[in-house]
């Protein structure tokens, strides 16, 4: 399997919620195909400027060369990223409550996955913190759903990665991470909490709406996949929230 | 089921307040000669409309998830705001945000995120002050919330139901509020109807009674009036109480009846507890 980067075939699709402009999408999603990295993360609606801190900390994440996956490369970047978001809120002259939700700072729920080839076999690895969900499957045949597997485990309070130094050692201990092994004909998808819960609904219970989903993504129907949501939304079988969905085949 | 409707700038909620601002609410809680009821309890609105505001601050824009409307009641029975507000009956929140009467600072403890507590600098503004004069017109109260109510129920036939949170020290000077009250209570949206929540404080000391399922264990006929024109609890609601210490049985109204300062700093926690913000 030479040149990595060309045997990847990778869809994207990101949809923000129903009454909510694409720019403000709290969702992001970030690629770095040269090196064969992919992230999302979902900003967290309630915190303040989650759009800002969920796209910064992806595309800095995908860049970082070694690819932090390590808790001891993780912390540092955190660290620095929640520092340089800070600042660019105090340089500005905010209203009051701006000023006071800042203070509490951002969260997100992030996933990221690298691939590379060890001896001409390729091998993966995933880190997240939070609800956003990696699933890597053969065919139809679903072979890891990581970090959570049931789609009743969606809706409690996850644990986020804060902007905020004095929350992160906290955070940090509940990150999960992943390895493995994949072959010609697997995929992967990196998906945002309320994709990721009702895409293991629909598996749990055979649904053939799954087949629709891969159909749109394997052809990067953006319109057709956004009709589709639109679609389960109203029929509240997806419960109204960003999308983000990376798709990666293996070819 | 009802009360699960999403919160958003083109589906918005209101926020009702009535305030008792009676000559009675310059007396102290329980008997007491410290704390004057008027003076805790417009502190505890100004807190709950800055909590609110914080809320639906996404980043440097207010997204008006809320709309207030305040009416004091006592010599007189108008809007509550004071300021640039004065005299408004409906505010969006976002301009409810921008335009405080007055902005003071006050030191507060917060959570370190390590397990301590840390003085954190905050922003108190005030958007209503004190008010103690007269009696207790109810009824015109109600009948302000009632025109403000069929205005917002005309525009917004499917969105959260408005709730109204009344707060009284007192019993009505201008007639039963009964049926007026059961005229709230038959109104709402698709998703439900309006919830009308009542807190009794009491210059009295007298054991309180906090969110009863039935009226056989209230004191008196005032009692069972505002009981019989409060709202069940819905079940978001009672997690809510059940979160703030308290235990709310299955049925559980929104009622309180002699309630002591912490009873009207969670009857107002709880009652603007509506939050599937989107």
């Amino acid at each position: 399997m030479n040149g990595l980067p060309d045997a990847l075939r990778i869809h994207t699709f990101l949809l923000p919620k129903r009454g909510s402009l694409p720019s403000e999408c709290e969702d992001a999603i970030a690629i770095n195909k040269a090196r064969t990295v992919f992230a999302i993360a979902d900003g967290a609606t309630e915190a303040y400027d989650s759009r800002s801190w969920a796209r910064l900390f992806i595309r800095s994440w995908i860049r970082i060369d070694p690819t932090a996956f390590e808790i001891e490369d993780f912390e540092p970047l955190s660290l620095d990223l929640g520092r340089r978001l800070h600042r660019k809120w105090s340089r500005r002259k905010l209203p009051w409550y701006a000023e006071e939700k800042s203070q509490f700072g951002s969260f997100l729920a992030f996933l990221g996955l690298q691939f590379h080839l060890v001896d001409n076999s390729l091998q993966w690895r995933a880190i997240a913190l939070g609800d956003c969900c990696l699933i890597h499957r053969n065919g139809t045949l679903v072979c890891d759903t990581f970090p959570l597997t049931r789609s009743e485990e969606f809706g409690s309070n996850p644990i986020l990665l804060p902007s905020i130094h004095s929350k992160l050692r906290r955070a940090l201990d509940h990150i999960r991470q992943m390895a493995g092994t994949a072959s010609s004909g697997h995929d992967f998808l990196l998906l945002s909490d309320a994709v990721a819960s009702w895409f293991l609904k629909q598996r749990e219970e055979g649904s053939d709406e799954l087949q629709v989903f891969d159909k749109l993504t394997d052809s990067d129907d953006t319109d057709g996949l956004t009709d589709f949501f639109e679609g389960l939304r109203n029929q509240d079988k997806i419960k109204n929230d960003d999308i983000a969905v990376i798709r990666i085949v293996i070819v | 089921m009802p009360y699960s409707a999403e919160i958003s700038r083109s589906n918005p909620t209101c926020f009702i307040i009535l305030i008792d601002q009676s000559g009675s609410m310059a007396d102290g809680f329980g008997g007491s000669e410290g704390l004057r009821k008027s003076d805790f309890v417009a502190d505890v609105v100004n807190k709950t409309l800055h909590d609110l505001v914080i809320r639906c601050t996404k980043a440097e824009e207010i997204r008006n998830y809320y709309y207030i409307s305040i009416t004091g009641y006592g010599g007189t029975v108008q809007s509550a705001f004071s300021g640039a507000l004065a005299g408004k009956t409906l505010v969006p929140i976002g301009e409810v945000a921008d335009n405080p009467a007055r902005l003071d600072t006050r030191m507060k403890k917060v959570p370190d995120g390590a397990g301590g507590l840390v003085e954190q600098q905050v922003r108190f503004p005030t958007w209503i002050d004190p008010g103690a004069s007269g009696g207790t017109p109810m009824c015109a109260a109600l009948s302000q919330a009632k025109s403000v109510l069929e205005q917002w129920l005309s525009e917004h036939k499917n969105g959260f139901p408005p709730t109204i949170l009344h707060l009284t020290d007192g019993q009505s000077t201008d007639g039963d509020p009964t049926s007026l009250g059961q005229e709230l209570l038959s109104v709402g949206t698709s998703d439900g109807p309006v919830l009308f929540f009542n807190c009794h404080v009491s210059s009295e000391r007298a054991a309180k009674v906090e969110y009863p399922s039935e009226a056989s264990s209230l004191p008196d006929n005032f009692a069972k009036t505002l009981f019989g024109i409060s709202s069940a609890l819905p079940e978001s609601f009672r997690k809510a109480a059940e979160q703030t210490g308290l235990r709310v049985a299955e049925g559980g109204r929104g009622f309180v009846f002699n309630g002591d300062p912490t009873s009207v700093v969670q009857f107002f926690e709880i009652g603007t507890r509506p939050a599937n913000l989107r």
